[in-house]
């Protein structure tokens, strides 16, 4: 089993959905849904602590890969996550992407922290920075108005840069 | 920027520092609720960018004093407002102001 508080929060996101825990649940590990707002990738996770976690593009290739650290449906959701889809990206070490679920009067806050087990440089959280807050708000939209959001992202030129450095 | 509780309390008088439509807004920030830390103006900025038929909006707190008791509160409040800005202008319907005890508690009493 890995060692989660070797992971440090790095970037959170906190946004407000007018739905049920069940829904954002359900929103967060089935493909039907991911495909809508994950920028076309289908989530298969296998619902136990320790199961396998992909998210795969629509041509079937690998978006992102890793493990179920924690499954508490419906309020919490953690996995490890590892980048495949960038070549550059896939030898860095795996970081913990978790959801929090909670009630929050009429509606449902969900956080999402992504965390990170060596000294990131920033310029590598920007991807992220960038593309969490597209993501959880097309899964708001999604939820609440049936359709969600055509976004569509270039990685951030920093990121690529950064990238470019470290292989230096 | 001035603005009003729901009970009609004055809860901002703060300054623009500037605006450019429908772009970029930037105010000054120091609410005028009770039993607030008696901190210095903050300042926060809009950024709109259009995204396609979307547009992503880019809001940045700054200007705290390290330790802002202030600055602690806005990390809650923002994102419920800004949840319910989205739910409003996509639904017609914003969300009911829930972001943590304190705020439910006032909610509740107007104060």
């Amino acid at each position: 089993m890995i060692d989660i508080a070797r992971f440090k929060p790095k970037t959170v996101y906190v946004i407000f959905i007018a739905s049920t825990p069940e829904k954002i649940w359900a929103a967060l590990t089935a493909p039907e849904f991911s495909t809508a707002y994950f920028f076309g990738s289908a989530i298969e996770i296998e619902p136990k602590q320790g199961g396998a976690f992909v998210m795969r593009k629509p041509d079937g290739t690998i978006d992102v890969s890793g493990a179920v650290v924690e499954w508490s449906p419906p309020r919490r959701l953690a996995v490890t996550w590892g980048v495949r889809w960038l070549p550059q990206m896939r030898d860095l070490p795996d970081c913990l992407v978790s959801y929090d679920i909670e009630q929050a009067g009429d509606s449902v806050r969900l956080t999402m922290t992504e965390a990170h087990q060596w000294d990131v440089p920033d310029a590598l959280l920007s991807g992220g920075r960038a593309g969490w807050p597209a993501i959880l708000s097309s899964l708001k939209s999604l939820l609440e108005t049936g359709k969600p959001l055509a976004i569509k992202m270039q990685p951030p030129r920093e990121m690529l840069e950064a990238l470019a450095a470290l292989k230096r | 920027m001035t603005a009003f509780t729901a009970a009609g309390a004055k809860a901002h008088d703060d300054p623009i520092i500037e605006s450019d439509p429908p772009h970029r807004l930037v105010y000054g920030w120091k609410p005028m609720y009770k039993d607030l830390p008696d901190e210095r103006m903050s300042r926060v900025t809009f950024e709109l960018e259009p995204f396609k038929d979307q547009t992503r909006l880019t809001v940045t707190h700054d200007d705290f004093d390290e330790g802002s008791v202030m600055f602690r509160m806005i990390s809650k409040g923002w994102p419920a407002v800004l949840s319910s800005l989205k739910s409003f202008l996509e639904t017609g319907k914003g969300l009911a102001p829930s972001w943590d005890d304190e705020a439910q508690k006032r909610a509740a009493t107007g104060a």
